[in-house]
C-alpha cells in the first residue's frame, strides 16, 4: 500500500522544497501569578522544508509547537501572535501576506486539513454546499460544473453513494466520513501543499488506516507534496517520506525516514524511538517527562534540561547551526552529535 | 498556569466594568448604610416654607412638592432600594438553589414542574404579574420583597440546573461515585461547588431588576408611597411637576435610580467577563 | 466439555451480561450483548474495541456504576444489581476505575492533597494526620512532588494528574482496578511511565485489573488475558499471546493488521476493511461483523454465531468459519 516519493532525498534545501520555513520565532504574551506580562515562546527558530513531492512527518510531544508551526504556515494566528522569521510557499513569504494575497493561497495552492473534523466542518451547511463555495472561490467554474466537481471527489475520496451524501450536514456523517469530506475540501482545488493536523485523531485504528492510506494515495496522485503532523511515530514510519522531530518549539532532527530511524542523532529522537519500541519493564521506559518551560527562552540547546548527555556547553553555547552530515538531507540541532 | 488566582488588582485592571459597577453599587451601599450621618436632613421633615424649592445652597437638590428636602430623600432611598432587592434575592437564592438542585440531580416531577413554571413566566410579562400580585395582596414592603423573591427564583433554579446538566454529561459524578461518596456528601462537597457559579453572575443583574421593579410599582402607586423616601414614588410625585416645571423633582431620584441600575447591571457584565476568561484558562 | 473456568474462584463475573439504552427511537441501542468475563484475583484482562464496542460500558458495568438489563455481574460472589446502597458504597473501597479524561474525574476545586485523601475519609477512620501521611506515602510512590498536594487540577500535567487518580483508587487497597483507557489522551512520551508504574504496582499489590484500551501493544505488554469485542459482542478472547499470535477472528485479524509499526522497515500487509463500524443502534442481528467481514457468508446473518473453544479450552472466537480442527470445543455460551 506504500506508494513511494517522486523526488528523491538529496535534494532537501531551500531550492527544491516547495515550503521553506526560516528561523521562526512565535510568542504569546500574558499575564503570571503576579500580575507581570510575561511571553510564551512557543517557536523558538524552527527551520524545516518540504520537498517537492515529498510526504514529510512533523512529530513532537504535546506543546512542542507543531500545530502552531502550520496554523503559522497558514496565516490562522490570533492578533496578539508576535510572529518572525520567514515562511516561504512557492517563493513568497507567507507571513508577509494579507487579506485577498493570502486567501488565495489557502484553500487552492495550500489545503488544511484539521484535527477535529466536525470543528473543521460549518455545522448549518450542506457538506456538498461547503464543497462548492470552496471550489467557486478558486475557479471559475458555474454552479452547475461545481457541483459535478464536488461529487467527483467526494467519490474519489471513498465516500459511498456521494450523490445522497452531498445534500448531508456534518452531524449526520460518522468521524471517518467526516474526515473524508475534509480531505475532499483540502484537495479539491488540487494544491501544491497539503497540511494535515494529526488527521487521524479520535478515529477507530481499523478507520485510521484507512484514512491514512487515502490521503497518501491522493497526495501521490496529485504530486503534491505533504506535511503531517502527528505524536505517532508509526504513522511517520509507514506513510512519510521526510520526518522533522520537534522539541520546544524548535526542529531538534530532521531528514528522511529511513535514516533518521536508522541512525537517529538527536539525543529526544533515540528516546522517542526507543520508547515506542520499548517492553515495559525496560529502563527506557521511565524518561524525565517534565514539560519544557516555554516561559524562558534560551538561545542555547532547548532539551539541555532533560538531556542524560548535557554537557556544560549545551546550557551556555548558542546551538549551532545544523550539522551537514555526509547524508545532506539528514539534520541535527546537538552540540555533541557524532556525524562523520 | 498563568491567572489561575488572580489578585484583585489585575481583575479590577483587566475588567474596567467590574471596577467601575463596584464603586457605583458599594457608593450607594455606602449611602445606605451611612444614611443618617451623611444625610443634612430628616428626610420627612416639612419645610412648609421651601415647598417646590429649586437646588441651592440650604437644599442641595431642590425641595419636592411637600417641602421635603430631596438630597436627604434620595440617600435615605437607597436604603429602601438595597433593602428589597437584597432579601429579594436572598430569598429566590434560598427557594431556587435547592429546587435547581434537585431538578438538575434528580429530574422527575420536581424538574417538570420548574420548567412548567419557567414557561408560565415567559408568557407573562414579570413586571405585570409582579403589579397584579402586589395589588392584590397588599402594597406592603413585605410582600413586594416576596413577590419579586419568588419570581425570581426559577431563573436562579434554572442556572443551577442548567450546570448540574452539563456536570452529568461529563465524568465528574461518576468519578465521586466511585471513590465512595453517598448521594448528600455528592451534592454538598461536589455538584454544588460547580454548579452555582452561573446562579453568583445572576445575582447582581436580579438586584438591578428588584429595584427597577419595586420603583415601577411604586410609581404605578401599588407598594410604597408617600411620604416614604422611595425613589419610585418619589418619580411618581415628580412626573405631575415636570409640566409646571419643576425639573428637580422627578430628575435627581430618576438619575439616582439608573445611575444604580446601570452600576449593577455593568458590574454584573464584569463578573460574566471575568468567569469566561477564567473558564478558558482552565 | 466447556471452556469456563467455575465461577467460585473469580473475583469478578459478568455472567451473560446484556445492556441497552432507551435512546427514544424504535429500538432501543443494545451496548453490550451477552457478554461473559472472569477475573481472578491478581489477574490482568485487557478489553479490546474500538467505537461502539461497549468496552466502556462493560467497565462501568464491573464497578457497578452502571447495572446490567440482562444478565448478572458478581462481585467476590455478591450480585451487585441487588446489594443494599449502603452496602455497595462500602464495597467501592475494594473496587476503583480509572478514566481515560484524567481532569474531568477531579473536582477542579480540591487541592491535590485534599483529592488523594477522599477515599481515606470516605472508607477508614484514621485522622486527619494519618491521612495526610498516608497521603504523602501514596504521592511518593506514584513518584509525584509532594509540593504538588497543595495545587490544582489546573497546575498539573496530564501524565501528574493520571498519577494522582491512580493513587487515589490505590488509597484503599482495592482487589480490582477498572482502567478505562488510561493513557489514551495523555502525550506519548508520558504513557510509557504511566504504564510502567501500573505494571510496577500489579506486581507488588497483587490487585486484579480489568484494562480497557484500543491499543493493542499495551494490551499485549500489560495483560494475561484478551476479550475482542465488536459492537458490544465478544468475538475473541483468550491468553494475550495465543490471541495477539493466532488470531481466529477475522476482526481480531484485522485490528492486528491495522496496527502501524514505529519500525519503516517493517511494511504491515494491511487487511483493507470496507465501510465503517456501524452504528450500535443498526447493528446486524447475525454476527456484529457481517457488514465489513472479508469472509462473510449468507449464514452468518442467521444469528449470533455460538463461541467455539480451542483444544485448551481457553481460547475462544466467535465465527461461523473456524476451522472446526482448531477449534472444536463448544462452550455453554450460545
Amino acid at each position: 500500500m506504500n506508494h513511494p516519493a517522486p523526488t528523491s532525498a538529496k535534494a532537501l534545501d531551500a531550492a527544491n522544497a516547495i515550503l521553506s520555513i526560516r528561523g521562526v520565532h512565535l510568542a504569546f504574551a500574558s499575564r503570571d501569578m503576579q500580575g507581570a506580562v510575561r511571553h510564551a515562546h512557543v517557536l523558538n527558530g524552527v527551520d524545516l522544508d518540504v520537498g517537492l513531492g515529498r510526504i514529510v512527518g512533523l512529530i513532537g510531544e504535546t506543546g512542542a509547537g507543531k500545530s502552531m508551526t502550520a496554523t503559522a504556515t497558514i496565516g490562522l494566528l490570533p492578533p496578539s501572535a508576535e510572529v518572525t522569521g520567514k515562511i516561504l510557499f512557492e517563493g513568497v513569504d507567507l507571513l508577509s501576506l494579507q487579506g485577498a494575497a493570502l486567501d488565495k493561497v489557502r484553500g487552492a495552492r495550500i489545503g488544511f486539513i484539521a484535527q477535529n473534523p466536525r470543528a473543521a466542518l460549518e455545522p448549518v451547511t450542506r457538506v456538498g454546499d461547503q464543497l462548492v463555495r470552496l471550489i467557486r472561490a478558486h475557479s471559475s467554474l458555474d454552479a452547475k460544473a461545481a457541483r459535478a466537481r464536488a461529487i467527483e471527489i467526494l467519490e474519489a475520496v471513498g465516500i459511498p453513494d456521494p450523490q445522497a451524501r452531498y445534500r448531508a450536514y456534518p452531524h449526520e456523517l460518522s468521524g471517518g466520513m467526516a474526515q473524508r469530506v475534509v480531505i475532499a475540501m483540502a484537495l479539491v482545488n488540487q494544491p501544491q501543499l497539503v497540511i494535515a493536523d494529526e488527521p487521524t485523531t479520535g478515529l477507530d485504528v481499523t478507520v485510521q488506516a484507512q484514512v491514512l492510506d487515502l490521503l497518501q494515495q491522493l497526495v501521490r496522485a496529485q504530486g503534491a507534496a505533504a506535511l503531517i503532523i502527528t505524536h505517532d511515530l508509526g504513522i511517520v514510519a509507514q506513510y512519510c517520506d521526510d520526518m522533522a522531530i520537534m522539541f520546544a518549539g524548535r526542529v531538534v532532527e530532521r531528514g528522511p525516514v529511513a535514516q533518521v530511524f536508522a541512525d537517529p542523532q538527536h539525543p529526544y529522537t533515540r528516546r522517542l524511538i526507543a520508547a515506542s519500541r520499548a517492553r515495559i519493564g525496560s529502563a527506557l521506559t521511565s524518561m524525565k517527562s517534565d514539560p519544557p518551560d516555554l516561559f524562558r527562552q534560551t538561545k542555547a540547546c532547548v532539551y539541555a534540561d532533560r538531556c542524560e548527555l548535557a554537557a556544560a556547553v549545551c546550557q551556555t553555547a548558542p546551538v549551532e547551526k545544523p550539522c551537514t552530515p555526509a547524508a545532506p538531507a539528514h539534520r541535527v540541532q546537538c552540540h555533541l552529535a557524532q556525524i562523520p | 498556569m498563568l491567572v489561575r488566582a488572580a489578585p484583585w488588582i489585575n481583575v479590577l485592571r483587566d475588567f474596567p466594568s467590574i471596577a467601575i459597577g463596584l464603586a457605583i453599587v458599594l457608593g450607594y451601599a455606602a449611602l445606605a448604610l451611612l444614611a443618617p450621618w451623611i444625610a443634612p436632613m430628616d428626610p420627612i421633615r416639612v419645610h412648609a416654607d421651601a415647598v417646590l424649592a429649586p437646588p441651592s445652597a440650604r437644599f442641595l437638590l431642590g425641595t419636592d412638592g411637600n417641602g421635603m428636602d430631596l438630597f436627604s430623600r434620595i440617600i435615605y432611598g437607597s436604603r429602601y432600594a438595597f433593602g428589597i432587592a437584597v432579601p429579594a434575592v436572598l430569598l429566590s437564592i434560598v427557594i431556587g438553589l435547592p429546587v435547581g438542585l434537585w431538578a438538575g440531580y434528580r429530574g422527575g416531577w420536581v424538574d417538570e414542574i420548574l420548567l412548567r413554571s419557567m414557561d408560565l413566566l415567559r408568557v407573562f410579562p414579570s413586571i405585570i404579574l409582579a403589579l397584579t400580585i402586589v395589588a392584590a395582596t397588599g402594597q406592603s414592603i413585605i410582600n413586594v420583597i416576596l413577590v419579586i423573591g419568588l419570581l425570581d427564583a426559577p431563573i436562579f433554579a434554572r442556572m443551577v440546573r442548567a450546570e448540574i446538566l452539563a456536570l452529568r454529561g461529563g465524568i465528574l459524578i461518576e468519578s465521586a461515585r466511585a471513590i465512595g461518596n453517598g448521594t448528600g456528601r455528592m451534592l454538598f462537597v461536589h455538584v454544588l461547588p460547580n454548579s452555582i457559579s452561573g446562579a453568583l453572575t445572576q445575582i447582581s443583574v436580579r438586584m438591578a431588576w428588584a429595584i427597577r421593579v419595586s420603583a415601577t410599582l411604586a410609581f404605578v402607586g401599588i407598594g410604597i408611597q408617600q411620604p416614604t423616601p422611595e425613589w419610585g414614588a418619589m418619580i411618581r410625585q415628580g412626573a405631575e411637576y415636570m409640566v409646571t416645571g419643576e425639573w428637580w423633582v422627578a430628575l435627581f431620584p430618576g438619575l439616582a435610580l439608573v445611575t444604580l441600575v446601570f452600576g449593577l447591571n455593568l458590574l454584573a457584565d464584569g463578573i460574566q467577563d471575568w468567569m469566561g476568561r477564567r473558564r478558558t484558562q482552565r | 466439555m466447556t471452556a469456563m473456568t467455575p465461577p467460585e474462584s473469580a473475583l469478578l463475573h459478568l455472567d451473560n451480561v446484556t445492556r441497552s439504552f432507551d435512546v427514544g427511537g424504535k429500538r432501543p441501542l443494545v451496548a453490550v450483548r451477552n457478554v461473559s468475563l472472569q477475573i481472578r484475583p491478581g489477574e490482568v484482562v485487557g478489553l479490546v474495541g474500538e467505537s461502539g464496542s461497549g468496552k466502556s460500558t462493560i467497565g462501568r458495568m464491573a464497578i457497578a456504576l452502571l447495572p446490567p438489563t440482562g444478565g448478572r455481574v458478581t462481585f467476590d460472589g455478591s450480585d451487585l444489581a441487588t446489594m443494599a446502597p449502603a452496602d455497595l458504597r462500602r464495597l467501592r473501597q475494594r473496587m476503583q476505575i480509572i478514566f481515560q479524561d484524567p481532569w474531568g474525574a477531579l473536582n477542579p476545586r480540591h487541592t491535590i492533597g485534599r483529592l488523594m485523601e477522599e477515599p481515606l475519609l470516605l472508607h477508614t477512620t484514621l485522622t486527619a494526620a494519618q491521612r495526610r501521611k498516608e497521603v504523602i506515602t501514596i504521592a511518593q510512590r506514584m513518584q509525584l512532588g509532594l509540593s504538588l498536594l497543595d495545587r490544582y487540577p489546573a497546575q498539573l500535567s496530564g501524565g501528574q494528574l493520571q498519577r494522582v487518580c491512580i493513587g487515589r483508587a490505590l488509597a484503599t487497597k482495592p482487589d480490582l482496578l477498572v482502567l478505562d483507557e488510561p493513557t489514551s489522551s495523555l502525550d506519548v512520551s508520558v504513557r510509557a511511565g504511566i504504564l510502567q508504574l501500573l505494571d510496577t504496582l500489579r506486581r507488588e499489590t497483587g490487585v486484579a485489573m480489568l484494562f480497557i484500551s484500543h491499543d493493542l501493544e499495551t494490551i499485549h505488554a500489560l495483560c494475561d488475558r484478551v476479550v475482542v469485542l465488536y459492537l458490544g459482542c465478544e468475538v475473541e478472547s483468550g491468553p494475550v499471546d495465543a490471541v495477539f499470535k493466532n488470531p481466529a477472528h477475522p476482526y481480531t485479524q484485522a485490528l492486528l493488521s491495522a496496527q502501524l509499526s514505529a519500525d519503516p522497515t517493517v511494511k504491515t500487509r494491511r487487511q483493507q476493511l470496507q465501510g465503517e463500524i456501524p452504528s450500535p443502534l443498526a447493528a446486524p442481528s447475525g454476527c456484529p461483523f457481517s457488514t465489513r467481514c472479508p469472509i462473510h457468508e449468507a449464514r452468518c446473518d442467521s444469528g449470533l454465531p455460538p463461541l467455539r473453544a480451542d483444544v485448551s479450552g481457553v481460547h475462544m472466537a466467535r465465527c461461523l468459519r473456524l476451522a472446526p480442527d482448531q477449534f472444536p470445543l463448544a462452550t455453554e455460551h450460545a
